[in-house]
C-alpha cells in the first residue's frame, strides 16, 4: 500500500520488523525507475558492450562461424578481454547517464515533497534509508555491468572458449563492477541530496563527470604528470581496470591508486550523505 | 441578475478521467459556495474558470468571454488554487507584488497594493520574510493576499480556509463577506459544509463532476441532518443500551457487533438520539467507551441522495 | 495588457532572484575552472613552452572547446528544460498561466532573464580565461580574439538556450535528450559530410571560430564551414524560431492538470 503525500509517494508496504526495515523504500525506488520511459531501452544499450563480449567469445569458441575474426585474433586471454570491457569509455559514460537516470531524483524529489520528516517519523534509522536509496541505484548500475560480465565469465567454460581464466579475473570479474556501482551510487546521491530539482542534480553529475576529466586530462598534460589524471572519473576507471586485470595500465601513475581512488570516494560520499540526512533527521 | 460567470453544458475530461460533466451553471455577485466531497470536480471547475483548463465539450464564460489563454479577461480574475503554490525563496512582498504586476499593476501601485493586501491578512509584519519560514497558515494567507492585490471582480476560492486556525478563519470569512459586498463574484470551493454555512445560502452541490443540486444552504444542512446515520457506541454494558435504546422513538434498528462491545444504531434523527443517550447513560449510570458517527459528512449525505445507502 | 510591458516586467521579475540562487553559483565556480587552469599554467612556469607551438594552438582550442563545446551548451541545456519545469515542479505555472500579460511575452521575459544570466555566468569566468590564455600564450591579437569569442558563445548560448527551451516545453525527459542531442548526435554528425552536419547547432559555431575546427588529424577534411556571415545568421534564426516555436505552444497548452512528478 502506497504511502502517499500530495502526489508523491514515498514507500509500498509496511516496514518490516524484521530484516531490512528499509526493504519498502528501495522496492518503490526500483520500482519508479523500472517503469520510467525508455528505462529498459537504457538499461540494454548499456548492456550492448557485455552483449559485444558474448558474442566475441561465441566466435572464439565456434572459429567455425568465422565471425569477428579480426576482433578475435588478438583475444588470448580472459583478463585482457575484460581489461577492454571495464575500461571503455562508452560503457564509463553510460553508468553515468544511468546513474542520473536512476538515482538523481530519489532523494532531490524528497526534498522537495519535503518527504524526510515522513521517513524519520517512522522507526527509521539513517542506514536504513541511506541503504535503501543507494541500493536502488546500485541495482540498476549493476544490472547492466555485473550480470552481462558473469554471464560472459560462465559462457566461457559453458562454450569451451580458448581463453585462460585465472583466479583473479574471476575475482575481478564479481568484485569490480560491484565497487563501481557502489561509487557511482553513493555520487549521485551525494550530489543531488544538495537540490531540490532533480534536472540540476542530473546536470551537476555529468558536469562533474566530463569536467574533471577535463581538468584532469589538460592539467596532465600541461604539468607533464600523469597523477594528476586521478582527477578524471573516467581515467580512474581504465587504470583501475587495469590493475584489477593484471594489464598494462594506459597512463603512468600507480594502477592501485586509480583502484583505492574508488572505495576512498565511495566513503567520502557516504560521510557526506550520512551528514547531511543526519541534520534532516534532527530538525523533523 | 447580472451573471458574470456562466457554463453552458461544460464537460471535462482527462483522458478516461471524468473531471466535470454537462455543468450548467449562472454565477452572479456575490458569494456562491461549490460544495462537494473529495474528487467531485470542484477543483477542475475552478480551474476552468480560471483559464487554467480548456473545457472538452461546452462553454465557460466570464464576462462574457472564454478564459483559457485569454489575458485579457484574467486581469479581472482573482484564482486563489487549491495547491501550495509559492516561490519559497522569494520575500513575501516580492511574490505579492510579482503577481500585482502580472495583472498588470504598475510598479508604484504593485509597491501599494501589496502593502495593502498583506496587512489585510495580517502578514504585514513579516513582508520580508521567505515564504519557506512561513507555517502552512500563513502560506494561505499569503496566496490570498496574492489573490487580492489586484482587486479583480471574480474571486475563485478553491478551499481558502483549509489549515487556518479558528482566529483567521473569522477574518478571513469577514473579508470575502466584505469583497461579496462590494459587489464582486466569489465563488468559494470546499467539503466542509460548516465553512459554508457561515458565509452564504446559496450553495451548488457537485458530486461525479455533476451539479447534483442548487440552491439554499439550509436544505442541504436539513439533508445532511435528515439522512439515515450510522452511530457506533462502544461500552461494556452494549446489551443493557441495545435493550433501553430499541423501545426509543429515534432508533430504527440497533445490532450488536461480534465483540459484544460494539452496538450500531441506526436513525433519522441523529440529535434527538444523542439526547437520548446521554439521558440514559446518566441514568442508568452505564459506561461508554467511546461514540462514532461513520457518516456524519458530505459523503454520506451524497450516498443516501445517489441511493447508495437505505 | 501590452506583450512588451509584459516581457519587460517579467524579465525584470526573474532577473536578480537567478542571481541570489544557489546554483548560479555552482555554475560561476565551473566557468572560473579554466581561469584557475591557466593560472596554474602561468604560474607553473610553463606557459614559456608553450608559446608559438603546437601544444600551445591545442590548450587554446580545448579552453575554447571548453566552454562552446560543454559549458555553454550544458548551462544552455539547464536554463532551457528548468524555464518552465521548475514552475511546473513548484505548480507555480498557474501565476504564469492566470497573467493578465499574452503567455508568448512571459515566457520571452524569462527566456531573456535566464539566458542572459547565463551568458554572464559564462563570461565570468571566460573573460578573464580568455584575456590571460592570450597573454600566458603571447597571442597576438588576444583583444579581437576575446571580442570575436565572447560574441560567438553569447550567440551560441543563446541559440541552445533557445533550442532547450522548445525541447523542455515540448518533451519530459528533455535533459536526458539534450545530453544525447549535444554530446551525441553533435559529436557524431559533425565528420559526416554534406548537409548532415548544418544539422547542429555547433557546426556554425564551429564556422565562426577557425581555433575550433580541427585543423589536424583524420576527419579534417570532413568539416566544410559555412561563411561567417551565414553562421551569424543562422545562429539567430535558430535562436528565433525556437524561441517562437516554445512561445506558441506554452500559448496554448494546458497546465492546470500537471501534477508535481512528470
Amino acid at each position: 500500500m502506497a504511502v502517499r503525500e500530495r502526489g508523491y509517494e514515498h514507500w509500498s508496504g509496511r516496514l518490516q520488523e524484521e530484516g531490512w526495515r528499509a526493504w519498502p523504500i528501495f522496492s518503490l525506488g526500483v520500482k519508479k525507475v523500472w517503469h520510467k520511459r525508455y528505462a529498459k531501452l537504457l538499461l540494454s544499450s548499456t548492456a550492448f558492450p557485455g552483449l559485444i563480449l558474448l558474442l566475441l567469445v561465441i566466435a572464439l569458441a565456434k572459429p567455425e562461424l568465422k565471425l569477428f575474426t579480426s576482433q578475435i585474433k588478438n583475444m588470448v586471454d580472459a583478463q585482457t578481454m575484460f581489461y577492454h570491457y571495464f575500461a571503455n569509455g562508452f560503457l564509463s559514460l553510460m553508468l553515468v547517464i544511468v546513474s542520473i537516470f536512476s538515482g538523481s531524483e530519489l532523494i532531490s524529489g524528497d526534498l522537495q515533497a519535503n518527504a524526510f520528516p515522513l521517513y524519520f517519523s517512522r522507526p527509521l534509522a539513517r542506514r536504513d534509508y541511506l541503504s535503501a536509496k543507494i541500493g536502488a541505484v546500485f541495482f540498476f548500475l549493476v544490472l547492466p555491468t555485473f550480470l552481462p560480465a558473469v554471464l560472459v565469465l560462465a559462457a566461457i567454460p559453458t562454450f569451451s572458449a580458448p581463453l585462460a581464466l585465472s583466479l583473479r579475473t574471476i575475482a575481478g570479474v564479481m568484485v569490480f563492477p560491484l565497487i563501481l556501482a557502489l561509487f557511482f551510487a553513493s555520487f549521485t546521491l551525494a550530489v543531488s541530496i544538495f537540490t531540490r530539482s532533480k534536472r540540476f542534480s542530473g546536470l551537476i553529475i555529468f558536469l562533474i563527470y566530463m569536467a574533471t576529466d577535463l581538468i584532469g586530462t589538460l592539467s596532465s598534460a600541461l604539468l607533464g604528470k600523469d597523477g594528476f589524471l586521478l582527477f578524471s572519473i573516467q581515467k580512474n576507471i581504465s587504470q583501475a581496470a587495469a590493475f584489477v586485470f593484471t594489464a598494462k595500465p594506459p597512463h603512468d601513475f600507480p594502477a592501485s591508486w586509480a583502484f583505492f581512488f574508488f572505495p576512498a570516494m565511495t566513503l567520502v560520499c557516504l560521510f557526506i550523505l550520512d551528514r547531511v540526512v543526519r541534520r534532516f533527521e534532527t530538525s523533523r | 441578475m447580472n451573471y458574470l460567470l456562466r457554463t453552458e453544458n461544460l464537460s471535462k475530461w482527462y483522458g478516461n478521467i471524468l473531471g466535470v460533466s454537462d455543468l450548467s451553471l449562472e454565477i452572479g455577485s456575490g458569494i456562491t459556495g461549490l460544495l462537494g466531497p473529495n474528487g467531485a470536480g470542484k477543483s477542475t471547475f475552478m480551474k476552468l474558470a480560471a483559464g487554467q483548463l480548456k473545457p472538452s465539450l461546452g462553454s465557460i464564460t466570464i464576462a462574457g468571454a472564454k478564459p483559457f489563454a485569454n489575458h485579457e479577461i484574467l486581469r479581472i480574475i482573482g484564482f486563489f488554487p487549491e495547491h501550495d503554490a509559492i516561490y519559497q525563496n522569494w520575500p513575501a512582498r516580492d511574490f505579492v507584488r510579482f503577481n500585482a504586476g502580472l495583472h498588470g499593476l504598475s510598479v508604484r501601485q504593485a509597491e501599494t497594493e501589496s502593502m495593502k493586501a498583506l496587512a489585510l491578512v495580517g502578514l504585514e509584519d513579516v513582508a520580508e520574510r521567505k515564504a519557506a519560514t512561513f507555517s502552512f497558515g500563513m502560506k494561505q494567507r499569503l496566496r490570498l493576499a496574492a489573490c487580492l492585490v489586484h482587486d479583480p471582480d471574480v474571486f475563485l476560492l478553491d478551499e481558502p480556509l483549509r489549515g487556518i486556525d479558528p482566529l483567521w478563519r473569522i477574518r478571513i470569512s469577514d473579508l470575502i463577506r466584505s469583497l461579496a459586498a462590494n459587489g464582486k463574484t466569489v465563488l468559494i470551493s470546499t467539503h466542509v459544509l460548516p465553512e459554508l454555512e457561515h458565509l452564504t445560502e446559496e450553495i451548488v452541490l457537485i458530486h461525479q463532476g455533476k451539479v447534483f443540486a442548487s440552491g439554499n444552504v439550509h436544505y442541504i444542512r436539513s439533508l445532511l441532518d435528515r439522512h439515515p446515520h450510522l452511530i457506533n457506541v462502544i461500552s461494556p454494558d452494549a446489551r443493557l443500551l441495545a435493550a433501553e435504546l430499541i423501545c426509543r422513538d429515534p432508533v430504527n434498528g440497533v445490532e450488536i457487533e461480534a465483540d459484544g462491545k460494539t452496538l450500531s444504531l441506526r436513525t433519522e434523527n441523529r440529535d434527538l438520539l444523542y439526547r437520548e443517550l446521554t439521558r440514559l447513560v446518566v441514568e442508568k449510570k452505564l459506561a461508554v467507551e467511546e461514540l462514532s458517527s461513520q457518516d456524519d459528512n458530505l459523503q454520506s449525505v451524497f450516498d443516501y441522495l445517489t441511493g447508495r445507502r437505505l | 495588457m501590452n506583450a512588451w510591458t509584459g516581457l519587460v516586467f517579467t524579465f525584470k521579475s526573474y532577473y536578480v532572484p537567478i542571481w541570489k540562487h544557489k546554483r548560479t553559483r555552482v555554475f560561476i565556480f565551473f566557468s572560473l575552472l579554466p581561469l584557475l587552469i591557466t593560472m596554474l599554467v602561468y604560474f607553473a612556469g610553463i606557459s614559456t613552452g608553450l608559446r608559438g607551438t603546437w601544444q600551445g594552438e591545442i590548450y587554446f582550442s580545448n579552453f575554447l572547446a571548453y566552454y562552446l563545446q560543454f559549458f555553454s551548451p550544458l548551462l544552455a541545456l539547464f536554463t532551457g528544460v528548468s524555464l518552465l519545469g521548475d514552475e511546473i515542479d513548484d505548480r507555480t505555472i498557474i501565476y504564469l498561466t492566470g497573467s493578465a500579460f499574452p503567455r508568448f511575452s512571459i515566457l520571452t521575459g524569462k527566456f531573456l532573464a535566464l539566458s542572459s544570466v547565463m551568458i554572464l555566468v559564462a563570461f565570468a569566468g571566460f573573460l578573464p580565461a580568455m584575456l590571460l590564455t592570450g597573454m600566458v600564450l603571447d597571442r597576438s591579437a588576444v583583444f579581437l580574439e576575446t571580442v570575436n569569442a565572447g560574441g560567438v558563445l553569447a550567440l551560441s548560448t543563446l541559440a541552445y538556450c533557445a533550442l532547450f527551451t522548445f525541447l523542455g516545453i515540448f518533451m519530459k525527459r528533455a535533459v536526458l535528450f539534450g545530453l544525447l542531442l549535444v554530446f551525441g548526435w553533435e559529436n557524431v554528425v559533425q565528420y559526416l559530410p554534406g548537409l548532415t552536419q548544418k544539422l547542429t547547432v555547433n557546426y556554425y559555431v564551429k564556422s565562426l571560430l577557425p581555433n575550433l575546427q580541427q585543423s589536424k588529424g583524420p576527419f579534417a577534411f570532413l568539416m566544410q564551414p559555412a561563411t561567417p556571415l551565414a553562421a551569424l545568421l543562422v545562429l539567430l534564426f535558430i535562436a528565433l524560431i525556437f524561441l517562437f516555436a516554445a512561445g506558441l505552444i506554452f500559448s496554448f497548452r494546458e497546465y492546470g492538470s500537471q501534477t508535481v512528478n512528470d
